[in-house]
């Protein structure tokens, strides 16, 4: 490499770092623009964890298994939340899609309908996303019995609406926008 | 580029290159740590190669689980490409990873070796995200292995070791700032959106609470305690904060680097224990560039560290100046090194005026010793041959010594000005000194005083 060959490359070296760093925070507000599936072009990674801080009295969307192949569970079964935060997360997702009315259908059968057939098999599923209210309170208040399995995540929360109601077979039953 | 953003430039590769304040480093101290980033990389990459020869992210299980979402675009572009019968061959994507992985750690310097790995890690991190799966424990390896890229090659010139130290330097300065950049976004994320919500008394307590519902199956170990006990939660969050948003500074503060090296690690460990996110290569990539950094003082300095930390070490920092402007720098302070047995040469030092005219002009006797005269000692001079002044780190013996001298005398006095016209001439100074030096010699012998030993 010659003289002028080995300055450039000196030059390059010094702005390696910046540069990237720029790039990086750069990419921030670009992600939006380019790209619509996801939440950040890869690998430029938001890193926004925990940045929803909840009020005490706050809510959490469900799905409510209403009936397995016609015949109603003996009691409230929230097939979500689940242990898998990922179930958790897709939930949330298709909830607001739902609410929104944008695309309902559409995440329903692609996210939805994998983790039921993955949890109840293929069979036929009524489910419900719903919204329920939660009081924090009460979860710090009996943590030791929710610790100890004293206290179940559904006698915790409250439905509060009914966002959209489906079946895996036949499609949406019915929908209550407004709430129920 | 402007004249000022060189300037900026300037002041930030001082900083790094400093171990802390005023302790610039040496060449042969950079090419050292130039060298442990080499051997750091060769970590990595024995890391990368167990992750992939252990199987821990299989390819197949991440193409076939979770709900059905588009792919990220490297492996879209791959299916585009290649389709995706690839991905179902397990066995044979383990084998070419293992190869660049190991190949690399062998050679870290061989850069196809580096590439490969990069590029199997890349497609690895990117389904791992695709297809419904959320895995952002693996980005933060992704971004160091593409640090690792720029990684000096093998040189086919002399002088390989030397142009090897900068660019080493670069790719370590480059893996720490990834590193450090995303607990910082992190951190500045939390403000943005927390903003007043920052100030309550309760804010982990509630973040805890809710994730406690969608942990409910296996309850963090460290959560329903430390959720009962708002203080303990509000310090933790205080502290995380502090950690997260002033983590990017670090890379510019060696001090720091095993500092924060080893709370980041706390901190995700403590995250684990709490709320069941575990960062684990995370933890991995911490311990090898920041609590190992090359960079970070050999010696732990307690008053150093405090120093350096952000917003807390300002007031230290200024007491440090202060304390610092107090003292006479080094290059203010003139010692002269004199035989005190010698008359003449006993007379000229105590008659020479140079307090007004340097910070501190210190005489010593040097049949009296002390860690100036063993300074000297070292010296290729015998000090019966003449007297040795010292300013700074750099020694004046005999006639150059009163050369300096004279030029360093004060104007005003007889003694002084005569002093100064006389041997301000480095040709009268050269000629006159054998004659001083010889009025020594006949003096001491009519004293019957001993030469110095």
């Amino acid at each position: 490499m010659g003289i002028a060959g080995r300055r450039r490359h000196r030059r390059l070296w010094k702005l390696l770092v910046p540069g990237f760093i720029v790039l990086y925070i750069a990419m921030i507000p670009l992600n939006s623009v380019l790209e619509t599936d996801h939440v950040e072009v890869f690998p430029f990674f938001k890193w926004k964890l925990f940045t929803n801080i909840p009020d005490w009295e706050t809510f959490e969307y469900a799905l409510v298994i209403d009936a397995i192949d016609g015949e109603p569970p003996t009691e409230t079964f929230y097939l979500i939340p689940s242990a898998d935060v990922r179930d958790w997360k897709a939930l949330r997702r298709v909830a607001i899609a739902c609410n929104k009315d944008r695309g309902c259908e559409e995440a329903v059968t692609e996210v939805l309908y994998p983790i039921i057939r993955r949890a109840l098999g293929e069979r036929s599923v009524d489910f419900s996303i719903i919204r329920a209210d939660v009081d924090l309170r009460d979860l710090q208040d009996n943590i030791t019995d929710f610790a100890d399995g004293r206290l179940t995540r559904a006698e915790l929360l409250r439905p509060d609406k009914l966002i959209v109601r489906w079946n895996t077979d036949t499609g949406r039953i019915d929908a209550a926008l407004n709430g129920s | 580029m402007s004249v000022r953003v060189r300037r900026r430039l300037r002041w930030v590769r001082k900083s790094i290159l400093s171990a802390g304040i005023g302790e610039p480093r040496t060449p042969a101290e950079l090419t050292h740590s130039a060298n442990n980033v080499v051997l750091l990389s060769r970590f990595y990459y024995v890391f990368l190669t167990y992750l992939v020869g252990t199987g821990h992210y299989p390819f197949g299980d991440a193409y076939s689980g979770g709900p059905p979402t588009a792919p990220l675009w490297p492996i879209r572009l791959a299916e585009q490409v290649v389709g995706t019968a690839w991905l179902r061959h397990e066995l044979a994507l383990m084998a070419v990873g293992l190869l660049f992985a190991l190949g690399a750690a062998a050679s870290p310097r061989i850069f196809v070796l580096r590439f490969g790995a990069f590029l199997h890690l890349l497609l690895h991190v990117a389904i791992r995200n695709s297809y419904g799966s959320i895995n952002h424990g693996v980005h933060v390896l992704l971004l160091v292995g593409f640090a690792l890229l720029f990684l000096p090659g093998r040189r086919s010139d002399r002088r390989p070791a030397r142009n090897s130290v900068r660019p080493s330097l670069v790719a370590l300065w480059m893996a720490q700032s990834v590193i450090l950049l995303s607990y910082t976004l992190s951190g500045v994320w939390k403000i943005w959106y927390g903003r007043l919500e920052l100030f309550t008394s309760d804010a982990l307590t509630r973040i805890l609470l809710d994730r406690l519902l969608a942990e409910a199956d296996e309850i963090p170990m460290l959560l329903p305690f430390v959720a009962q006990h708002n203080w303990l939660a509000q310090s933790m969050w205080w502290m995380t904060l502090y950690i997260e948003i002033f983590a990017l500074l670090v890379v510019f503060r060696p001090h720091l680097h095993r500092l924060f090296g080893a709370v980041l690690m706390v901190f995700h460990i403590t995250s684990d224990w709490l709320m069941n996110i575990s960062f684990s290569l995370n933890i991995v990539m911490l311990g090898l560039f920041l609590l190992l950094s090359p960079l970070a003082p050999d010696r732990f300095s307690l008053s150093g560290t405090v120093r350096a930390l952000p917003i807390v070490g300002i007031p230290f920092r200024l007491m440090k100046r202060r304390q610092q402007s107090q003292q006479p720098r080094d290059t203010d302070r003139v010692w002269l090194v004199y035989d005190g047995e010698c008359p003449m040469c006993n007379n000229y030092a105590q008659y020479l005026r140079l307090q007004q005219s340097v910070g501190e002009f210190v005489l010593v006797d040097a049949r009296q010793g002390g860690p100036i005269v063993d300074e000297v000692r070292g010296l290729p001079h015998d000090l019966n041959d003449g007297m040795v002044v010292k300013i700074g780190d750099r020694f004046f013996v005999g006639h150059e010594a009163l050369h300096v001298l004279a030029l360093l005398a004060a104007d005003r006095g007889a003694f002084s000005k005569f002093n100064r016209l006389a041997f301000s001439s480095p040709l009268i100074s050269r000629f006159t000194y054998p004659l001083m030096r010889g009025g020594r010699w006949v003096l001491l012998k009519l004293k019957g005083v001993e030469r110095i030993r």
